[in-house]
C-alpha cells in the first residue's frame, strides 16, 4: 500500500491545511492535538470533502487530481472507514450492517469473508441485534466488520477509541493488530491519544495546524524536535513484540524471551488475561512505561522485582530534570530516571546496567497468531 | 347512507388515495434536493412550492384553471397534442389535492432528512455503494416516518380540500363532487343536517384512521429514537 498526498490543500474559512506525506504499508498512526486537522486529513482521503488543489494518489491510482480535474467518489476509491462514531446504519441489525456491500462487491475478489470476519471480531452472538443495542466496543467492532467485508486496501479509522472504556480501548487495539496480523491489510490509525497509536504502531505522522509537522518512528521524530511541542519522551511507552516461553500455574507467571530462539533476556508478567498454555512460542505485544523501569549498576540477586535485564546505554536524553536512558537489552528499552538518579549512578554512554521491571509492570496488548 | 353518499366517499377516497400516491415521489425528490443540494435559486424554488399553502385556495384554483385549464397556457397544448384534460373532471380534483398538499409533503419529509447524520450517507459510499443506491438503501428508510407523517398529512389534506378543487374542478354531483363539497351542498338545503352530520363523522373517522395507521408504522420503527 502507498498513499501519497502530494500538495493537497484545502482552505475551509480561513484556515488552510496542506498535506504533503507519503504514507506506506503496515500501521501508521496520525498523530496531533484536536483540532490539528486529522479528521479534515481523513475527509480528504475518502472524498467527504475535497481538495482545492495538489494531486492524491493509492496505490499509484489518481484519486485526486486538480490539474486535469480528476475526483474518484468515495464509493470507487477502495478505502474502508470506521467513523469517530462508528455510524452503524440504525435501521439495519449487525448482519445486515455486515453484509451491506456485499451485493454490489460481485466483481471485486473476496479477499475477506463474513465467517472469517464473524470469527474474528467475534461477532457471533450479535448478529440480530440492532445497533441501538449494542455497547460501544460492539458497535466499534462492527463498524470494523463491515469496513472490512467492503474489500478495502486500506482501513482508515478515525478516533476509534474516544467513546470507549479503558478495557474496551485495549480489546479493540487487539483486534486492530490481529486484523493487521492475519489479513495484512494497511492501517491508518488517527487519533490524539498517543498511549493508544504507540500500542499499534511507532510509525507515526504527527499533524499541526493543519500541516504535517513530521514523519517516522517516535523516536526519530521525539530527537528531531522539530514537533516538540506535541511528541516528547515523556510521553513516550516501550512496545516490544516478545515470544511466550512458558506459563507456571503455581505462581501465576507467565516468562517471554526477546528472542524467539534465544534464551536471553527473560521477562515474567503475571497479567491476568494471559493464562493459557497452548501460547508457547507465540509472538505477544506487550507494553512497558519508561517510569517503570528501575536502573541498577549491579544484578540484585534477593529482590522481589521479576524482571532484571542487563543492557548497554545507547544514548542519553535530557529533558529538564528528567533523563531519557536508551538501553540495549537485546531490544531498545527507554527508561526514565531523575536527575539526582542519575547522578547517584554516575550514568553515562556505553555504561552496563541492568533494567529493573516489576512484574506487574508489564502490559500484554495482543497474542499474534503467527 | 345513500348510495349518492356512498359513491362520494369512494370517490373521495380514490382522489385522496391517488393523490398522496403521485405526490409522494414528487415531495420525496423536492425533499431531498432541498435538504442535501446547494443548487442556485434554492429560496425561490421553496418559495414557489410553499405558495398554495399560504394563498387562498380558490386563489391556488384560479391560477390552476389558468394554467391547466381547456384554455389555459398548458392544458390546451396537453388537450392538443395528448387529449388530457383538467378541469371539471376526476384528473381535476387529482391535481387541485396534489398541489394544495405538495407543500406539506415537502416540509415534512425535508425536515426527516434534515435530521438525518449525513456521515450515514458517507458512510454507505466509502463501502462502495453509489449516491442512487445509498439514497434507497439509508436516507429513504432512515426518512420512513417523515416520509410516512407526510403521506397522511398529504391524504387528510386531500380528503378536505374545498377551495381550489371546487375552482377548478367545480362541485358536479356524482362526478367531481367530494365529501367536503358535499357537506357544503347539503348545508344551503334546510332539512339535511342528519346528511351533513353522516358525512362529518365519516370523514373524522377515515381522518383518525390514517393517523391512527402511520402511528402505528411509525412505532414500528422506534430505531431513531434510541
Amino acid at each position: 500500500m502507498k498513499l501519497e498526498l502530494d500538495n493537497i490543500m484545502f482552505r475551509a474559512g480561513e484556515t488552510t491545511f496542506h498535506y504533503n506525506i507519503c504514507l506506506e504499508n503496515g500501521i501508521i498512526g496520525i498523530y496531533g492535538p484536536s483540532g490539528a486537522g486529522k479528521t479534515t486529513l481523513m475527509n480528504l482521503i475518502c472524498d467527504i470533502q475535497k481538495p482545492n488543489t495538489g494531486q492524491m494518489l493509492f496505490n499509484g491510482k489518481k484519486l485526486f487530481d486538480h490539474t486535469n480535474k480528476t475526483n474518484i467518489p468515495a464509493s470507487k476509491r477502495n478505502i474502508g472507514v470506521v467513523f469517530q462514531e462508528n455510524n452503524l446504519f440504525p435501521h439495519l441489525n449487525v448482519k445486515q450492517n455486515l453484509l451491506y456491500s456485499n451485493r454490489y462487491q460481485k466483481n471485486k475478489k473476496q479477499a475477506i469473508e463474513y465467517p472469517t470476519v464473524i470469527e474474528l471480531l467475534e461477532l457471533s452472538d450479535l448478529s440480530s441485534k440492532k445497533p441501538a443495542f449494542l455497547s460501544g466496543g460492539e458497535r466499534q467492532r462492527v463498524a470494523i466488520g463491515r469496513a472490512l467485508l467492503s474489500q478495502p486496501e486500506l482501513l482508515l479509522l478515525d478516533e476509534p477509541f474516544s467513546s470507549l472504556d479503558k478495557i474496551r480501548r485495549k480489546q479493540i487495539i487487539s483486534y486492530l493488530l490481529k486484523i493487521n496480523d492475519l489479513l495484512g491489510i494497511p492501517i491508518l490509525i488517527i487519533s490524539h491519544d498517543l498511549e493508544d497509536i504507540l500500542k499499534l504502531t511507532r510509525n507515526l505522522t504527527i499533524i499541526e495546524s493543519g500541516k504535517v509537522l513530521d514523519s517516522g518512528h517516535y523516536l526519530d521524530i521525539a530527537d528531531t524536535g522539530r514537533a516538540s511541542e506535541i511528541i516528547s519522551h515523556k510521553r513516550f511507552i516501550n512496545i516490544l513484540d516478545v515470544y511466550h516461553q512458558q506459563y507456571n500455574p503455581a505462581s501465576g507467571i507467565n516468562t517471554f524471551t526477546l528472542n524467539r530462539d534465544a534464551a536471553d533476556g527473560m521477562l515474567a508478567t503475571n497479567s491476568n488475561d494471559f493464562i493459557n498454555e497452548d501460547r508457547q512460542g507465540k509472538k505477544v505485544r506487550i507494553s512497558i512505561y519508561p517510569d517503570d523501569i528501575a536502573i541498577s549498576t549491579t544484578n540484585i540477586p534477593l529482590s522481589s522485582i521479576q524482571n532484571q535485564l542487563e543492557g548497554k546505554i545507547k544514548e542519553i536524553r535530557c529533558d529538564r530534570d528528567t533523563y531519557y536512558l536508551y538501553i540495549d537489552c537485546g531490544t531498545l528499552l527507554v527508561a526514565e530516571i531523575t536527575r539526582a538518579a542519575y547522578e547517584k549512578l554516575y550514568i553515562r554512554t556505553g555504561m552496563r546496567i541492568f533494567c529493573l521491571i516489576k512484574a506487574k509492570a508489564i502490559d500484554i496488548i495482543h497474542v499474534y497468531e503467527h | 347512507m345513500t348510495p349518492d353518499e356512498m359513491s362520494t366517499i369512494w370517490l373521495t377516497l380514490k382522489v385522496a388515495l391517488i393523490s398522496t400516491f403521485l405526490t409522494l415521489p414528487v415531495s420525496i425528490g423536492l425533499a431531498w434536493i432541498l435538504a442535501r443540494r446547494n443548487i442556485p435559486g434554492k429560496p425561490l424554488i421553496e418559495a414557489i412550492i410553499s405558495l398554495p399553502l399560504v394563498a387562498p385556495p380558490v386563489v391556488t384554483g384560479y391560477v390552476l384553471l389558468l394554467i391547466f385549464g381547456r384554455n389555459g397556457y398548458i392544458g390546451n397544448w396537453l388537450f392538443d397534442t395528448w387529449g388530457i384534460r383538467f378541469s371539471f373532471n376526476f384528473s381535476a380534483l387529482v391535481l387541485a389535492s396534489m398541489v394544495v398538499s405538495l407543500p406539506l409533503a415537502v416540509r415534512t419529509i425535508r425536515a426527516s432528512f434534515e435530521l438525518i447524520d449525513p456521515v450515514y450517507e458517507q458512510a454507505s459510499q466509502t463501502l462502495g455503494i453509489g449516491k442512487l443506491r445509498t439514497f434507497f438503501r439509508v436516507s429513504l428508510p432512515l426518512a420512513f416516518p417523515g416520509v410516512l407523517s407526510g403521506m397522511v398529512l398529504v391524504f387528510a389534506r386531500s380528503l378536505g380540500e374545498f377551495g381550489a378543487t371546487i375552482t377548478l374542478a367545480g362541485n358536479i354531483a356524482g362526478k367531481t363532487q367530494t365529501i367536503s363539497l358535499m357537506i357544503f351542498s347539503n348545508m344551503q338545503i334546510p332539512g339535511k343536517e342528519a346528511e351533513v352530520m353522516r358525512l362529518v363523522v365519516v370523514s373524522i373517522l377515515i381522518s383518525f384512521l390514517a393517523i391512527a395507521a402511520s402511528e402505528f408504522f411509525i412505532r414500528k420503527r422506534k430505531y431513531l429514537k434510541t
